[in-house]
């Protein structure tokens, strides 16, 4: 992907690496999925900051107004036969990350000079430490 | 994104290959279910060769489980490197179909 070379110039754990692209590949698709006219000329930034032991994430676009987090906890899995298929990415991004937070742009969108103005805004935190796989951030729901 | 498709004691066995991500699924996920789902027959899944695992692919797993469960067919899927495991485990996938450590115990899970 092309944040790799950031991850290696600061040492990032798999671990961690591995978390950072599930969230951006869930991030990405909703937003490309429900945000998105086909054929428009729409734009999606995505930015990345580490400091701290933490990554931060946001991810901007100017699509259709979308707030992927309204979507309600999603029901446990209890057995395959009712097992749901929705949701899962957005569930999947709350628990691998420490904080997550979603903004809508006010007032009407302007482009000045071709510049980017975003509708929606996705922040993400995760944690970088050194835990193995298979241990979600604690505190995670 | 391969698929292979193998047979040990007539249990279909698909080996996966690559990243089970929204690009990768919607290149293989016809071809998995119609290769599993019509025979009825139990599969096991080797996902030793996939290096990424993001929702689509569990979502895959789940609804090609579940169209074979419907015929009496199992699933059980093993060889899942760490980076895929933590995916399995954080969705619980491994709470509704079995995950194994190695083919033989994956056919003893779906045996029964």
């Amino acid at each position: 992907m092309l944040l790799a070379p950031i991850f290696a110039a600061h040492s990032l754990p798999a671990p961690t690496v591995n978390r950072i692209e599930v969230v951006l590949e869930e991030l990405i698709s909703n937003v490309i999925r429900h945000g998105f006219t086909p054929g428009s000329q729409q734009s999606l930034r995505v930015r990345c900051s580490i400091a701290d032991g933490l990554v931060e994430l946001v991810v901007e676009d100017d699509g259709t107004p979308f707030n992927p987090l309204a979507a309600p906890e999603p029901v446990p899995f209890e057995r395959i036969e009712t097992a749901r298929l929705g949701g899962l990415g957005v569930a999947l991004v709350r628990k691998l990350s420490t904080g997550l937070h979603y903004e809508q742009a006010q007032g009407p969108k302007f482009r000045a000079d071709g510049g980017f103005a975003f509708v929606n805004r996705v922040t993400v935190q995760l944690a970088i430490d050194e835990r193995e796989f298979g241990r979600p951030p604690d505190g995670g729901p | 994104m391969e698929m292979t498709i193998g047979e040990i004691d007539q249990i279909t066995k698909v080996s996966l290959a690559g990243r089970l991500d929204t690009a990768g699924v919607s290149r293989i996920q016809d071809r998995f279910a119609d290769t599993i789902v019509p025979t009825g027959r139990h599969a096991v899944i080797d996902l030793s060769h996939v290096g990424f695992m993001a929702s689509l692919g569990i979502r895959m797993l789940i609804s090609t489980t579940r169209a074979l469960s419907s015929k009496g067919g199992r699933i059980a899927l093993y060889g899942a490197n760490p980076a895929v495991m933590e995916i399995i485990e954080t969705t619980s996938l491994n709470e509704i179909v079995p995950v194994a450590a190695s083919e033989g115990e994956a056919i003893a899970l779906v045996k029964g």
